[in-house]
């Protein structure tokens, strides 16, 4: 079998080399980079002749009616006849976003859909997508199909998205088998659909953005006076660090060498960064062949400083990003019609040489000392050794290069001649990452200015020495997938009734690295799907699915689903009703299962790891291996199952004004991993197996309601997106907790537990009064945070956490609310979206002032003082326990006083545009060109005052920007 | 491609191909498997697998250094306090500890050790015949029986691991249940607490059993494998055993045989004559002393590591961290000798006061400790020394921790001078202290007094008393001699004598330097302890005790 791939593997490599590699190559050696838009358009020529010149050499006839669809493994359906939950958005509603990775900008759009952006600093993206939220304690990520195939969807370019669909309960995931429950992201990238000709598209846009919601800390003059407080706090009298005299240098900034007042941020960070992003688009057909050719160019600088004379290591801040994409539909003969699905993108990546320049920051203090000295060395001394301007600019470049590819060949043969309604399609899919780092390193000498107390010269003392930059290639690390699927289609229409089924048989191999086997999976699975007169719908799908990871016997599954569907404004009685235009009701049960159910591959298997290892010898340093007894295995360990009910209304109102899709959905998860740690006994000396017990049930809703109206020349329109998803954990064989509230069975996953702050200790009185409850963390001060003691033993410890508020991070609920209008030629578009139901807890550094001797936030200005004889006393107005040089284990954990509300609205996306359409004559071949102005994350509604709800302190901030666009038609 | 298709007939057959090749192929495309683990079959196989196994089997025994929170055990007792305050071992001191959160609770590691060990005795019953043997040729045939041999050793060493575990579990838990095979998941929960008593005879069986089938020495036998348990090691374990199971904790009715005993077992270690005393006391706890001494029984190799030294240091010399301070209890503890007076408090004291803890104005880290009020290891700096001393015992004088410099550290488990002490106890409570009436050569008086006459040390020789001022006198010289080698915690369990001594207030001494450059120190209390008589047992974690359904019943006043 595998050797049958890899012969396919081989054919359509060739395709590669043909088609795209040299393309490719072409495109890279001429260091098109700094684009050159003259020479891209000849290259994209080439590539059209080549195409083309290859349909006709092989002397093929066009039938021009057919049209090719992709090969997905549930049937194509009109969407009147689905019964199933899939809710899509169109690929041209998310153009307005400028964003390195689709997902990013995703959040609230699609009703189901959750995305958290848990990173947004340019190249080094990351995000946590969850479809109808968290259904397991394990693996809860969706399965991303990009063209029926299986991959990520960062590397794609908005510009060469058709649709993105969120697949949902279970008759729309059943075919997915047991790899199914989390949810599918199905996406398809653009087709040239009509029977056209050559019709080139250029959208390039150019923007400037600006960091916003940055930590804020105090200036060099708070800090000195709070660590005053904070130092006196430690030492139990007032006992300050800088002088009245020190102070007043920090207050007047006359001194800055030695009294120096730094924002590191704006040392290290550009004000402003210009992105840019432009596509060039050719489509359309030739004879029997269509094609759909888009290069794309998105360039999306990083905030980080350059330093000027760093010439040899580069740029360190910029992310570009190269997308090609070539989709040729070819229609051979009246039997087959062929498809070749190519996208590729390449990333070259620079970053500076440190791991997180927001922990420098934030570690290094504003009178640590200036950036440079005045002879433009770099400062540094042995307790601030990571001075972050310098981390920035003179540690060196990390950079990688990424390379995407994904190809897809697919055959369609109509087999009508067998039989009316029947063909069948095959498709060969392969996915291929690559990823090379090249670092270029260096180190610099830090130093410190000292002053002679008695002559008043200035001397240095240096810290480490310079080291010149150093060149490494990293080892490139790859990943690639390989699928084959074929389906049979039967596709009926007689009489009022309608008969659709399909067989799909899909094999995929994974490989994440070389020395691990690849993972496998297999599903077979069918459809059959009836309707009558358009009013009554059925649908039966099921999947019998297989999966390595379970022991032989136990690998594959059977899924079924069914689903009906009722068009009650197709019924008589509905017909006349002037104002309803359409109504259906629809349902659906079936089970579908998750085969990555956590911890490791192969739980069936008894295994032997390798164990600590143990010293022995003379010499006492020698060690040896040892081998132990792993985690018990469970033979019959199997995948998670899930139950889903659907429900579903659709209607729309008044000539389609108003559209509304309404669903519910409850599913329960069964067979969740986990250990029988409140079951197995210690004395049985290994640690309990993992097995199927856990379950978790989860509920909610999705509302979609759209608004369309039109006065006059003015169009205009709204749609509001809001989707609900709360879990329960059912059952996980907890330990015993000597507290009912502290069982985390029959909480949300994730629930947030802490302790409640209820005040601050006010005195010694208060402290040493035998009814305070004796707080364990670290011996308490007046200012000290005081706890409820929820279980009254009279000791404040980690038992005394409950409940509080929703899940870290993860929301309940998503929801967005876009509009938009047109008058003649001009168009504006807005899109807000938000989350609720949300808490963060916030922590570290960027919150607790001086730890490890780093910067101290301006909330830090609000703290709880009381020192009488210098005038200070904020007791009353307190709202951040008492500052500590040497940090405070008592306040410094999760309690409700770090808790937030993580709810929050976001003014995504303004646009306002105008359009200028042009005769088809027009000597130019211009037919439209549109101008637009856009804004970017212009404004957010939270509770988390000056920090952003999404991207917290301590990551890479988020950015406003605006841009000018141009969409030009040939 | 193309134009392969072209042909109708040939695309049809490749089409079917395709399908049919795929969907049978498919059964066999999920038989994958990792090749970095072994499976259970290609474990016993060979030689330096199943040693792999046995040494794996050592890792079980609790460590020592700063292995609780950071802390050397010797912080939950009256020895020391550890300076942060945030460590898991103040939860002793505080008596926040119970069945839910124990700090110190081995019970499960301990039964994976357990497990361990019997997996690897039931799976190498044959290993004559599992061993390749070559015996055509010479060298083939002194390989085998060198494998043979070894193989055999490690068996022994596992039933001295597995009753040494159990040692562990006893004085921890009392009697635990007694699991001597390798369990099925579905057979632990009807199991029940054995007695103490069965655990104690039950090691005893074991080391008696296998005293004669492992090695003698290691060393100048096979130096890498020098570590591996011995027969001094079987003796020591079944000494300590002995001894802890005629102690009133485990001896309620004071059973005079189990003196005996203890005191039999004791001298069956000290009549192989294999041990001596090392005569640099404060050597003896670093390298190479620590793992080569005549004095060492066994032990385990830490490498190279200064975690101690980092930890333990004064807060005065740069990168340490203050770690345990040793309390003035222990302190005032030391034998104040002959031309003492209160003017000069440490001086004229057991010598080894001065080898195990670091006192104000003493020499220590290349300079001269400054623990005033004041001084840079004082009370006044950020995380100095609450007792107004530092540790000395296991650290390097001298280790440059600020370029991360390291030196090879090995704790040991068993050393012959507690044998001794051992033996005077068992041998005090047995017959009394000048008796010998099995002729073993030694009495109780002598052996403390062995211990006392170290060359580095030479405290006086106590004088003939009556057994019940001698027990004292022991008692006394084992906190003395054994400071911070995590007996105390457990001496005074067995003794009965936890409330008076870990349970008394823990407290240190404020260092005043007037003027003239004299110092004043004044004991003052540190930290209230907390000791209630039902901490004389660690509780049975409440997890496993809901876990039984009610076969596993829980200590009392837990």
């Amino acid at each position: 079998m595998l050797l049958k791939i890899q012969g396919i593997n081989d054919i359509v490599s060739g395709i590669y080399s043909h088609f795209f590699y040299e393309l490719i190559i072409k495109i890279y050696c001429q260091k098109m980079i700094k684009i050159n838009y003259k020479s891209l358009l000849i290259l994209f020529n080439c590539l059209i002749i080549n195409i083309v010149s290859e349909g006709q050499m092989n002397n093929v006839t066009a039938t021009g009616d057919t049209v090719i669809t992709i090969n997905t493994p549930f049937v194509k359906k009109n969407n009147n006849v689905v019964s199933s939950s899939v809710s899509s958005i169109n690929g041209s509603k998310i153009t307005v976003f400028p964003t390195q990775v689709i997902e990013q900008s995703l959040s609230g759009l699609i009703p189901g859909l959750t995305v958290i952006n848990s990173g947004v600093e340019p190249g080094r993206e990351s995000s946590i997508l969850r479809i109808r939220g968290q259904h397991s304690f394990q693996n809860n990520d969706p399965l991303v199909f990009v063209d029926g195939f299986e991959t990520t969807m960062s590397q794609l370019s908005v510009y060469e998205i058709e649709t993105i669909s969120v697949l949902k309960d279970a008759a729309a995931l059943v075919p997915f088998g047991l790899r199914g429950a989390n949810g599918v992201i199905w996406v398809t990238t653009k087709r040239s659909s009509e029977n056209d000709k050559l019709k080139i598209e250029l959208n390039t846009r150019t923007g400037i953005s600006k960091p916003f919601g940055l930590p804020q800390f105090l200036n060099s003059y708070d800090y000195a006076r709070l660590y005053n407080e904070a130092l006196s706090n430690d030492m139990g009298t007032w006992a300050p660090r800088y002088t009245e005299e020190q102070l007043n240098y920090y207050k007047t900034g006359s001194d800055p060498l030695f009294y120096p007042d730094v924002n590191w941020q704006k040392e290290v960070m550009n004000s402003t960064a210009i992105n840019h992003e432009t596509s060039l688009i050719f489509k359309g057909s030739v004879s029997n062949m269509k094609y759909f050719i888009m290069l794309g160019y998105l360039s999306t600088p990083k905030l980080y400083k350059n330093s000027n004379e760093d010439g040899n290591l580069g740029d360190k801040s910029s992310t570009r990003r190269y997308n090609f994409r070539s989709n040729v539909d070819v229609t051979i003969n009246k039997i087959f019609d062929a498809s070749i699905t190519i996208g590729a993108s390449l990333v070259n990546n620079a970053r500076p040489n440190i791991g997180s320049i927001w922990g420098a920051i934030a570690a290094t203090p504003p009178n640590a000392y200036l950036p440079q000295n005045p002879d433009n060395s770099w400062s540094g001394n042995s307790v601030y050794n990571n001075n972050p301007a310098a981390a920035v600019m003179a540690l060196g470049r990390l950079s990688n290069n990424d390379r995407r590819i994904q190809t897809i060949f697919t055959l369609r043969e109509n087999l009508a001649q067998f039989a009316k309604g029947l063909s069948l399609k095959q498709s060969i899919g392969f996915d291929n990452m690559n990823s090379v780092t090249y670092n270029v390193t260096q180190n610099y000498a830090r130093l410190s200015p000292r002053k002679d107390p008695a002559t008043g010269e200035i001397t240095y003392v240096q810290l480490g020495n310079s080291v010149p930059y150093a060149v490494a290639q990293g080892s490139p690390s790859q990943f690639w997938r390989v699928a084959y699927q074929a389906a049979i289609n039967y596709d009926r229409q007689w009489g009022g009734h309608g008969l659709k089924t399909s067989v799909n048989y899909r094999f995929g191999q994974q490989y994440f690295a070389v020395e691990n086997p690849p993972y496998n999976d297999i599903v077979l699975s069918g459809n059959l799907n009836y309707n009558f007169q358009n009013k009554y719908f059925s649908e039966i799908s099921m999947a019998y699915s297989g999966s390595e990871n379970f022991a032989p016997g136990k690998r594959f599954g059977f899924f079924p689903s069914i689903a009906a569907g009722w068009n009650i404004s197709e019924e008589g009685f509905l017909k006349d009703v002037k104002w309803l235009d359409h109504l259906k009701l629809k349902g659906s049960f079936g089970i579908v299962g998750n085969s990555d159910i956590g911890a490791w591959r192969f739980l069936y298997k008894a295994l032997y790891p390798s164990g600590t290892s143990y010293i022995l010898a003379n010499s006492g340093t020698r060690s040896v291996a040892t081998i132990i007894e792993g985690t018990g295995a469970n033979p019959n360990v199997t995948w998670e199952s899930s139950n889903i009910l659907n429900l579903g209304i659709d209607f729309s109102l008044f000539n389609n004004k108003i559209g509304v899709i309404a669903e519910v959905f409850s599913e329960k998860r069964n067979d969740i991993l986990t250990r029988r740690d409140a079951t197995v006994p210690a004395i049985i000396g290994i640690g309990s197996p993992y097995e199927n017990i856990g379950k978790v049930n989860n509920k909610g809703f999705e509302i979609t309601v759209d608004w369309k109206e039109t006065t006059g020349q003015l169009k205009y329109g709204a749609s509001a997106v809001i989707s609900m998803a709360r879990n329960k954990i059912i059952y996980q064989d907890e330990i015993v907790r000597r507290e009912d509230y502290l069982y985390r069975t029959g909480k949300r996953i994730g629930q947030v537990f802490a302790l409640e702050a209820i005040g601050f200790f006010q005195s010694y009185d208060e402290i040493n009064n035998p009814n305070t409850p004796v707080h364990t963390f670290a011996p308490v001060k007046p200012g000290d945070l005081r706890y409820k003691d929820n279980n009254n033993d009279g000791i404040i410890n980690e038992e005394d956490q409950i409940a509080v508020g929703y899940t870290n991070n993860i929301p309940e609920i998503t929801g967005s609310f876009s509009g938009w209008m047109q008058y003649k030629n001009f168009d504006l578009n807005f899109i807000f979206s938000g989350m609720a139901n949300r808490t963060l807890y916030i922590s570290g550094a960027n919150v607790w002032a001086f730890r490890d001797n780093g910067q101290a936030p301006d909330m830090a200005l609000n703290r709880w003082v009381y020192y009488p004889d210098q005038g200070l006393d904020t007791r009353n107005t307190a709202t951040y326990p008492r500052l500590s040089a040497s940090g405070t284990l008592n306040n410094e954990r999760i309690s409700t006083l770090w808790l937030k509300n993580g709810n929050f609205i976001r003014l995504r996306n303004v646009e306002l545009g105008y359009t200028f359409l042009f005769s088809e004559k027009a000597r130019t071949g211009i037919s439209r060109i549109r101008v637009y102005c856009s804004g970017i994350n212009l404004l957010t509604l939270s509770k988390m005052g000056n920090w952003d709800p999404e991207a917290l302190p301590g990551t890479y901030p988020l950015t406003r920007s605006g841009y000018l666009g141009l969409n030009v038609t040939f | 491609m193309i134009k392969i298709l072209n042909n109708r007939y040939s695309k049809i057959i490749f089409i079917g191909i395709f399908i049919i090749g795929t969907i049978t192929g498919c059964k066999k495309i999920l038989d994958t498997t990792v090749d970095a683990d072994l499976s259970p079959d290609q474990v016993f196989v060979n030689y330096s697998r199943i040693l792999g196994v046995g040494y794996g089997v050592y890792n079980y025994v609790p460590g020592g250094f700063n292995r609780l929170g950071g802390s050397l055990f010797a912080s939950a007792s009256d020895e020391a306090e550890f300076t942060d305050y945030s460590s898991s071992v103040q939860q002793y001191n505080l008596g926040s500890w119970d069945a839910y959160n124990n700090p110190d609770d081995q019970y499960t590691q301990l039964y994976r050790g357990i497990r361990g060990a019997s997996l690897f005795l039931e799976n190498t019953t044959n290993y004559k015949n599992i061993l390749a043997r070559d015996t055509f040729t010479v060298a083939g045939k002194d390989l085998y029986g060198r494998q043979v041999n070894d193989i055999g050793w490690m068996r022994g060493e596992m039933r001295f691991l597995r009753a040494y575990f159990y040692f562990e579990l006893v004085k921890r838990y009392g009697g635990v249940p007694l699991v001597t095979k390798v369990l099925n998941l579905n057979e632990g929960t009807s199991m029940q607490r054995a007695s103490a008593d069965e655990i104690f005879s039950y090691i005893s069986t074991e080391c008696e059993a296998i005293k004669d089938s492992v090695r003698v020495s290691w060393l100048n036998f096979d130096n890498n494998e020098y570590g591996r348990a011995t027969k001094g090691a079987v003796l020591a374990l079944q000494s300590r055993a002995a001894l802890y199971a005629a102690s009133p904790l485990f001896n309620e009715t004071n059973n005079k045989s189990k003196w005996v005993k203890a005191a039999a077992d004791a001298n069956q270690l000290i009549a192989m004559r294999a041990y001596s005393l090392e005569a640099n006391y404060q050597n003896l706890f670093l390298a190479p002393l620590s793992r080569n001494s005549t004095e060492v029984i066994f032990f385990r190799h830490y490498g190279n590591s200064n975690n101690m030294e980092v930890v333990n240091y004064p807060i005065g010399t740069p990168g340490g961290s203050s770690g345990s301070a040793p309390s003035h209890n222990l302190v005032d503890s030391y034998e104040k000798l002959t031309g003492w007076n209160a003017d000069a408090p440490y001086n004229n004291r057991d010598p080894r006061l001065g080898m195990s803890i670091v006192i104000n104005q003493s020499s220590w880290n290349g300079r001269t400790v400054q623990l005033w009020e004041g001084g840079i290891d004082g009370n006044g700096v950020l995380n100095a020394s609450k007792t107004g001393y530092y540790l000395k015992k296991f650290l390097n004088a001298n280790l440059a921790i600020n370029t991360n410099a390291t030196a090879v550290t090995t704790w040991i488990h068993f050393r012959y001078a507690e044998i001794l002490l051992n033996y005077a106890e068992a041998m005090n409570e047995a017959y009394g202290p000048n008796e010998d009436p099995l002729g073993y050569g030694l009495t109780a008086l002598a052996a403390i007094n062995q211990v006392r006459a170290r060359t580095s040390v030479r405290v006086p020789n106590l004088s003939n008393m009556d057994a019940v001022t001698l027990r004292e006198k022991i008692r006394h010289e084992r906190r003395v001699e054994l400071a911070f080698e995590e007996h105390r915690f457990w001496d005074v369990r067995r003794w009965k004598i936890a409330a008076s001594t870990i349970g008394a207030p823990l407290n240190g001494v404020k260092v005043i330097r007037n003027s003239s450059g004299q110092f004043t120190y004044t004991p003052f209390v540190v930290e209230n302890r907390v000791f209630s008589d039902k901490m004389y047992l660690y509780p049975i974690p409440m997890n496993e005790i809901n876990k039984s359904a009610g076969n596993l019943q829980q200590n009392p006043g837990w």
